[in-house]
């Protein structure tokens, strides 16, 4: 074996000095590096149909927004920046989503940067004819752009979504990613973003869903949500459907709902659903298999029309109701995601998970057998019951 | 024993094992287990990390029983010289080519992610630099910037992982081993799945410098299980998060799992940096202990007095050698040629070296 050396003054003076230089030229981040000013941070894309009448089936209308870092001061709800958008939407027409942006980029002096993009709408028409998987190809790939990223189907123009100015001072990209986050607090809107929605596409006997946005006149509104299906679009959920879809699918939402009261005719009491969890297994029944999801909860009396407040008389029959209630909006959905053959439960990957074999059969044809995939649900409310005030 | 006394603790050799195995292959390994495995790559990968646990016993044993010799040293009266000269290349050849690798694979994470656009003769060479002039410090010196480094790597990469839990599905890890998952035809992606178990060298190269040549075993057996652990693990959240099909598609599946990870409110929102920052320490511990070792190795073998210089004259062929492997797909490729390497060696010369030394020693009894 052989002696190693002891550094000598120089070498050690050298390291440091090579060690200080290369942090001087790395620690800034900026090698090729670009100033802020000469970047376009691009923080919403949407994809529409082109506006021409004879228009190529195959193009889309690429809008990218970007925000104007002058005009986005403290004062945007007062008016600020001279009353004019703290933003600006440019558009453009392609068929490959990179072509676009070099098309785009012709408009602009900075460069598009997609890393701090937060929203990604595609109109609901494109959705279905072009396709989801087309027009996120490119965002897939490109190492910058955030798998947390929102996603969403519009109801409606999505530039339109993009030009919109939000009635709460922030920015316009900010507004419509909270109000497709958790922190909306709408049990009806379907949370997912771009990396779940890359896992659910990817994965056999599933098929992804993902939040709506509809066009009102001057204003945006969450609910409801698109089923894709290989890869397009396929349908809509209600409302109420996609709330369900959220009870079945564990995402752990609270919501209020309006049940008759069991005892007086007529009568209307408001109840805060919550704690909701869903358990699906599949079972074994006279040799046939069959897919069963148990929901369990707790619910609140929050509201009364009349005057009578919570009884104890009433309790099993209230948790009858509610469950009753649940259980048939569960149905509902269960019925939509069979009649448009998109297993949007997860049904296929149980039964690749714990029945390989019957999966085995089915996988090919898997649309159509889960259409007729006997699905079984059973709800089970239970009447939390921390009251405040008990009588009238 | 010649070198600076035996400085090494049991915990540092452990840790040197860990600080070469844990570096670039962890990041994608996830992918070729479930490339080849299905949803039950995790499984595969923690009995692939028991066989390897089997062959560190065997590695261990063969490394007390020549305490004041390296591997280098003892084989050519094992083998034979010739074929202990064929052997010693080879294994210098096995452990030279991990660096080329180990370069390319810190070239790319920095490209994609820290410094987009920065040249290969900066961040490559410059790499390299430090790298030669780690390699040429003395063996304690290195365990000690080992100690400190691997530990920071693996802590900041199981942060990672843990905060990763939240997107956890435990049936993405389900069926065992179906046959409609499995593709044990995909060779490649089979032996590529070795490479990141490649750390057994280390053991035979450092046993001299051992305080105690005893509990080289140990210390191997404990590192070797730590990796199987550390990699089920990874694995295992990985598919749980992101299911095996998109697991497949992704390149650099750790950092997409950083990617995924979302602290609102926190400052700490964007992992994929910081993971990215911290494991270019756990490549620089395997860059490190590879160039250290292999010229250790060099001078050895070509009866050189001071290795530093082979250390510094590997440095242009380092460069040439990781400058030519031009992408993702070549790098991985000569990642299976050094995963197939270290396979013969691990799994037959071993074994066949522990066997003559056994033999041997009954001959002198």
């Amino acid at each position: 074996m052989n002696r190693l050396v002891k550094p000598t003054s120089l070498q050690k003076k050298g390291f440091i000095g090579g060690l200080f230089l290369a942090l001087v030229l790395t620690a800034a981040g900026c090698w090729q590096g670009r100033e802020l000013n000469a970047r376009a941070f691009v923080t919403a894309v949407a994809f529409d149909r082109p506006t021409g009448e004879e228009a190529d089936p195959d193009e889309f209308l690429l809008s990218v927004q970007i925000p104007v870092p002058a005009k986005m001061g403290a004062g945007v709800s007062e008016g600020g920046g001279g009353g004019e958008h703290p933003f600006v939407v440019f558009g453009t027409t392609a068929k490959m989503v990179q072509i676009g942006i070099r098309q785009l980029q012709r408009q602009i002096d900075r460069e598009l940067f997609f890393g701090h993009t937060q929203l990604i709408l595609i109109n609901a028409e494109v959705a279905k004819t072009i396709g989801v998987d087309r027009l996120l190809d490119y965002f897939k790939r490109d190492f910058r752009v955030q798998r947390m990223a929102k996603i969403a189907i519009i109801d409606g123009e999505a530039r339109e979504v993009l030009n919109l100015q939000p009635p709460i001072s922030q920015t316009p990209s900010a507004y419509i990613e909270n109000l497709l986050s958790p922190q909306s607090g709408s049990a009806l809107n379907y949370i997912t973003d771009f990396g779940r929605f890359l896992v659910e596409h990817s994965e056999d006997g599933t098929e992804p869903v993902l939040p709506r946005l509809t066009m009102e006149e001057k204003t945006v509104q969450t609910g409801g949500a698109a089923v894709i299906k290989k890869g397009k679009f396929a349908g809509w959920l209600s409302n109420f459907q996609t709330w369900s879809l959220n009870i079945l699918l564990n995402q752990k939402i609270t919501s209020n709902y309006e049940v008759d009261c069991p005892l007086h005719l007529g009568e209307t009491i408001v109840v805060g659903v919550g704690d909701l969890s869903s358990h699906h297994r599949l079972k074994e029944r006279d040799g046939q298999t069959i897919y069963q999801i148990s929901v369990r909860g707790k619910f609140e009396t929050v509201e009364f029309s009349e005057l009578h407040g919570p009884m104890a008389v009433f309790q099993d029959e209230l948790e009858k109701v509610v469950s009753a209630s649940i259980h048939a909006e569960l149905e509902q959905t269960i019925r939509r995601a069979q009649e448009l053959e998109a297993d949007i439960l997860g049904v296929g990957r149980h039964l690749q998970a714990f029945k390989p074999d019957l999966w085995r059969r089915m996988k090919n044809n898997w649309g159509r057998e889960f259409a007729a995939f006997p699905i079984e649900v059973e709800v089970k409310m239970e009447w939390a019951m921390t009251v405040r005030r008990l009588g009238g | 024993m010649k070198v600076g006394g035996r400085s090494l603790s049991a915990r540092q050799v452990t840790l040197m094992v860990l600080g070469y195995g844990i570096g670039g292959g962890i990041l994608t390994l996830p992918s070729l287990a479930a490339g080849v495995f299905g949803a039950s790559g995790w499984l595969a990968v923690f009995l692939l990390g028991l066989v390897y646990v089997g062959a560190t016993w065997i590695v261990g044993r063969l490394a007390e029983k020549f305490p004041e010799e390296t591997i280098i040293e003892y084989s050519p009266r094992l083998l034979g010289k010739v074929i202990g000269l064929l052997f010693n290349l080879a294994f210098v050849v096995h452990l030279f080519l991990v660096i080329p690798v180990n370069i390319r694979i810190l070239q790319e994470l920095v490209n994609i992610s820290l410094l987009p656009g920065a040249p290969t003769w900066f961040v490559s060479g410059s790499y390299l630099l430090v790298l030669a002039y780690g390699a040429s410090r003395e063996v304690n010196q290195i365990a000690q910037v080992n100690e400190l480094l691997i530990e920071i790597a693996i802590f900041v990469g199981l942060f990672v992982v843990l905060a990763a839990l939240q997107h956890f599905e435990p049936i993405h890890l389900i069926p065992i081993f179906s046959k409609d998952q499995l593709h044990l035809d995909q060779l490649e992606q089979l032996l590529g799945l070795t490479f990141a178990f490649g750390s057994l060298p280390v053991v035979n190269m450092v046993v001299p410098y051992i305080r105690n040549p005893h509990e080289t075993t140990k210390a191997a057996l404990k590192a070797t299980f730590f990796i199987a652990l550390i990699y089920t693990f990874f694995t295992a959240i990985t598919l749980g998060v992101f299911g095996y099909k998109e697991a497949i598609d992704l390149s650099w599946v750790a950092l997409e799992l950083a990617k995924s990870v979302n602290f609102r409110a926190v400052i700490l929102q964007r992992l994929d940096l910081i993971l990215i920052v911290s494991w270019i320490s756990a490549l620089y511990t395997t860059g490190l202990i590879s160039s250290f070792l292999v010229g250790l190795a060099i001078a050895q073998l070509a009866r050189v007095r001071n290795k530093v210089y082979i250390i510094w004259a590997l440095v242009p062929i380092s460069y040439y050698l990781s400058a030519s492997l031009k992408n993702y797909f070549v790098w991985t490729q000569w990642s299976i040629y050094v995963a197939v390497m270290s396979l013969v060696i691990t799994f037959f010369f071993y074994p066949l070296l522990y066997l003559l030394s056994l033999r041997k020693g009954k001959r002198h009894e």
